[in-house]
């Protein structure tokens, strides 16, 4: 069932052209954005410090990582519009009936619905893949940090979705949806901003494991951690929680 | 068989459903009517295992809506007032999406669709976006979602609301059809709709029950009065007073006319009384043409139940 409705959404989001325009303008920012990246890099190239790990090592330092933050960046605009409609759309409609009437629960919808959304955003992040293929033809052969940058971008996608998912199913209006997401989601990285001007060791570290900008960060420097992982699942299975009790709250 | 078990309902501080209880028996089309705001989708909606009751409880053969409301969901296709439907989808794959959902082997889902397309007549529309199609035919897809996967009792929540007369009297006679092969609830305000198309009825108003029997025994049970007309050859004045001193008559008007008289005789409704008439005219040799008993409509009939309740 969850397979059902994951291909019906996906569908949806392939049949609207919403979806190539999102995909259109993400690919030419992050076009520019990692262009503007490799002049800058090859421009200061002599002047960068040399490292024991060479080339590589700053090339990573002064693009990869600043391409990720970029590319993490562009997910806070995009991850509100690929989530807003998804249920409040069919709230105003009153098509979510279809669902309440079937023999289907609400995480089958939430999953479905969830899953389809992080496919759609999967495909998005796809068009930025030849980055990493273009830094490899020019030279650079370790892209291990590419690869758990995109790791830690596909989980970091998931807790966005899952935030934006959350949004839609409070309300029958996609735009508040959408700004309610973003704002849920700025808020997370004000937080990971704001806490850096805290002197309690503590509190810093309680709220910096609670934000998944850290966690990001983590990812993007090749640092692999369990703990991360368990963040990750922990905080989008809360929202997609939260998403399930405001679908059930119908029947309050 | 459905059994509604004294259900309540409120939303907040407002009550929608006050202690609702009847039945529908299975292979009827059991009309729910009551003015607008009555209850009616929110007792739909609780049938339908959408929405648990505040207390009470309603079977759906036997199956408590509230305990295992997956399994009610399985035996019962709802239309809401709003045709639920994707507007980017077209009416096939919409129709092979729901049986999916609603749990048609895989296999069967093809057939089922165009058995459901035949029956709506709306095999040339399935290829159309949902979005595209008028209001008449997004109704009758709703329909068609409704019964995709073929199940025992229907639930139409004013089905033939905002339709216009050619696309209201095909609705009708659909909902007629659909007692064929299952148990049909359908909602109205109006009255005369319920009138055309149901064995039984349910009336309720302001959440509260306030009939619910076949139409006939409620058309009897609740008007006071029924007119009988009847046209005899032959009359004489003096056949007034033996008339009107019946003690099931209450009144008797006459209507002269070329070589026949029409009597239009009020009487008792709680019981039959044509058999006693049409004797005494043949004892009297009154010569009787023709015998008619006016049956109350519903329209009448809800206003008078309503107004004792008010009472």
């Amino acid at each position: 069932m969850i397979y059902l409705i994951f291909k019906k959404e996906l569908k949806s989001f392939f049949n609207s052209p919403l979806a190539y325009v999102l995909a259109g303008l993400f690919s030419l920012v992050m076009g520019w954005i990692f262009f503007n990246l490799l002049y800058s890099f090859v421009e200061n190239i002599q002047a960068l410090p040399k490292g024991p790990g060479g080339g590589e090592i700053q090339f990573v330092n002064h693009v990869v990582i600043k391409l990720f933050g970029n590319l993490n960046f562009l997910l806070l605009m995009i991850c509100p519009i690929l989530t807003m409609k998804l249920v409040a759309e069919e709230k105003k409609d009153q098509s979510i009936d279809v669902y309440f009437s079937s023999p289907i629960s609400e995480w089958q919808l939430v999953l479905g619905k969830f899953l389809a959304a992080w496919a759609m955003g999967a495909f998005i992040l796809s068009t930025t893949f030849v980055f990493p293929i273009i830094s490899y033809m020019a030279g650079v052969q370790d892209q291990s940090f590419s690869v758990a940058g995109y790791l830690g971008l596909l989980l970091n996608l998931a807790s966005y979705l899952s935030i934006g998912l959350f949004a839609s199913t409070l309300t029958k209006n996609q735009i508040i949806a959408a700004l309610l997401s973003f704002v849920i989601i700025l808020g997370f990285w004000l937080v990971s901003w704001i806490i850096q001007l805290s002197t309690n060791y503590f509190l810093v570290e309680i709220l910096r494991q609670a934000t998944m900008v850290s966690h990001y960060e983590s990812f993007v420097k090749g640092m692999l951690g369990t703990h991360s992982f368990v963040y990750y699942v922990t905080f989008t299975g809360f929202w997609l929680y939260c998403s399930k009790k405001t679908l059930e709250a119908r029947t309050w | 068989m459905i059994e509604v078990k004294n259900i309540s309902r409120s939303y907040g501080s407002q009550t929608a459903v006050d202690g609702l209880s009847f039945n529908v028996r299975k292979g009827s089309v059991h009309g729910f009517l009551g003015p607008n705001g009555a209850g009616k989708t929110t007792t739909m909606k609780i049938l339908a295992a959408m929405l648990p009751p505040d207390s009470g409880k309603v079977l759906i053969d036997s199956i408590d809506t509230s305990l295992q409301p997956l399994d009610v969901r399985k035996k019962i296709g709802i239309l809401l007032e709003h045709p639920p439907l994707f507007f980017d989808m077209g009416g096939r794959e919409y129709l092979e999406y729901v049986a999916r959902l609603r749990l048609v082997p895989k296999k069967k889902v093809r057939e089922r669709v165009d058995f459901v397309l035949e029956k709506l007549g709306l095999q040339d529309h399935q290829t159309r976006l949902l979005g595209n199609l008028s209001k008449g035919y997004k109704q009758k897809f709703g329909v068609a979602q409704a019964i995709v996967h073929n199940p025992e009792f229907v639930i139409l929540d004013e089905p033939t609301s905002g339709l216009d007369p050619q696309a209201v009297m095909e609705m009708r006679s659909l909902i007629k059809d659909l007692k064929n092969e299952h148990t049909v609830l359908f909602s109205s305000h109006l009255l005369k709709e319920a009138d055309l198309i149901c064995d039984d009825v349910t009336i309720i108003s302001n959440g509260k029950l306030l009939a619910s029997a076949p139409i006939e025994e409620i058309q009897s049970s609740l008007s006071e009065k029924t007119a009988i007309n009847i046209t005899v050859k032959n009359w004489s004045e003096e056949l007034l007073s033996k008339i009107d001193g019946k003690d099931f008559v209450q009144s008797v008007s006459l209507i002269p006319g070329e070589g026949e008289t029409k009597l239009n005789i009020l009487v008792d409704s709680l019981q039959d009384n044509r058999d006693q008439l049409s004797r005494f005219i043949v004892e009297e040799g009154l010569g009787l043409l023709e015998m008619t008993q006016e049956r109350p409509d519903l329209e009448k009939i809800f206003f008078e139940v309503v107004k004792r309740n008010d009472n």
